[in-house]
């Protein structure tokens, strides 16, 4: 085909729309670098269809340059300069950019994976430290509760003992317990007894000391207490009482006093 | 031949030489130069405007890339330009099943069409855009489906029911057609 024919044939056209390729293609390469008149018509149809192309541009918005910008400026892996790359190459391309994303991918994979592991210890340990400081805060509630009781307790019993109407029964051991010593306040007006013991060996196990009033002979049960654990007892109400004994019963109390194991008594 | 548009700040040659030397502003110019006059030809391939973009964001960085392969014998910056645009819009295509090889849609089906759109209010452009209005109706649509669809001659034959050799010599007759347009009309 000389460069006439070739020039009526159509080729040009279509060599310069991208429609030809292989042979077709190599043949106009050919003639456009041997021969003026090919390369000229070439050149004609080129701008031909650039001007049509740019009759037809339509402007992209203007974020769309600092983007393209911002990928060839990015020390971005998969936009290194490679060097010039023919058209076949692109299959390269776009796998190593494949194997490239894979990687990231993976790599990302991986951090991620360490740090939810990392933040998943984190979590249980922060846990279990919020799980202990309630169990602190509740036993340091309980204890608050057991020592406002006990402050409660402790100025009602001062007021017991310092109370005008009170009335002080000094205990004295008897044969049992020579050492023995209480002491019983008894608010006539309110009939409110309180023990303080002073002096007392602890009470054989399963038993408890039981207090006694005595009134014109007959003992009245006012309660059990122990040995040790209070200053002070709170005692059951006494309507009258001419004096108070205390003898070691079953725990929980008796019905009637075991005279035998009587350890402590006091005239009103 | 035609003063319709600006000359360029830099000969798009040089242009191309220095960002194949790795030079950032000269893309930048590039882009200036060529950005829209691309971004018609791939909104007219791909039709929606986000794939659009990513594509033409695709087209610069490969141009960025591949800049030192371009050979000026082998034709003008602008025609090396939008085979790359061309290609890169029909990969998008394919990867979205837009489009396989040897599939066409109808041609009235296109939502821009040469010459009758009003996507570029530049009063240069609308100049040219009345000469390319002014093409016989075939010479039209196949300067369309070949320079800004991107279509094979097989395909525009299948489409047209013509033979090749046909499609061929009728769009050698529409580039004439065009050229003695803008002839006149400059």
């Amino acid at each position: 085909m000389n460069a006439e024919e070739l020039i009526g044939s159509g080729s040009l056209e279509a060599y310069v729309m991208g429609q030809l390729h292989g042979e077709e293609a190599a043949l106009v390469e050919r003639l456009r670098s041997s021969d003026a008149r090919v390369r000229a018509e070439i050149e004609a149809i080129e701008l031909a269809l650039e001007q049509a192309a740019m009759a037809a541009a339509v402007v992209p918005p203007q974020s769309l340059k600092e983007a393209v910008l911002a990928r060839v400026t990015q020390p971005d892996p998969r936009l290194g300069r490679i060097g010039p790359v023919a058209p076949v190459g692109r299959a390269a391309e776009v796998a190593s950019y494949w194997r490239w994303l894979a990687a990231a991918s993976v790599a990302a994979l991986i951090g991620s994976a360490y740090f939810n592991y990392r933040m998943m210890g984190e979590l249980r340990e922060v846990r279990q430290q919020l799980v202990r400081m309630e169990d602190e805060r509740s036993v340091l509630a309980q204890e608050l509760q057991v020592q406002r009781t006990a402050l409660y307790e402790a100025n009602d019993q001062l007021a017991v003992v310092l109370a005008p109407a009170s009335r002080t029964v000094e205990l004295s051991g008897t044969a049992n317990a020579p050492q023995a010593k209480a002491r019983v306040y008894w608010d006539e007006s309110s009939r409110s007894v309180h023990l303080a013991v002073a002096e007392l060996p602890s009470a054989p196990a399963g038993k408890q000391y039981q207090l006694w009033a005595l009134l014109d002979g007959k003992p009245i049960d006012a309660g059990v207490f122990d040995a040790t654990g209070r200053v002070l007892w709170s005692m059951k109400e006494v309507n009258g009482a001419q004096a108070f004994a205390v003898t070691i019963e079953d725990a929980g109390g008796s019905p009637t006093p075991t005279l035998e194991t009587m350890v402590l008594m006091g005239q009103v | 031949m035609t003063a319709t548009f600006e000359p360029m700040p830099r000969d798009p040659f040089e242009l191309l030489r220095s960002v194949a030397a790795g030079d950032q502003q000269a893309l930048a110019d590039l882009y200036d130069a060529f950005s829209a006059a691309l971004y018609g030809v791939v909104l007219r391939m791909v039709e929606k405007e986000e794939v659009a973009q990513e594509v033409l964001q695709d087209i610069f960085v490969k141009v960025w890339r591949n800049a030192e392969g371009y050979d000026p014998d082998k034709g003008r910056p602008f025609t090396w330009l939008v085979n790359i645009a061309r290609n890169t819009a029909i990969d998008a295509l394919r990867s979205a099943g837009m489009r396989n090889a040897g599939s066409i849609r109808p041609f009235d089906q296109h939502v821009y069409r040469l010459g009758e759109d009003t996507l570029n209010t530049d009063l240069a452009a609308r100049d040219v855009r009345a000469v390319v209005g002014r093409l016989r109706n075939e010479h039209r649509e196949l300067i369309e489906m070949a320079y800004f669809q991107g279509y094979s001659q097989q395909d525009i034959a299948e489409r047209t029911g013509l033979p090749l050799g046909t499609v061929k010599s009728r769009t050698r007759a529409a580039l004439l057609d065009l050229r003695e347009q803008l002839k006149d009309h400059s």
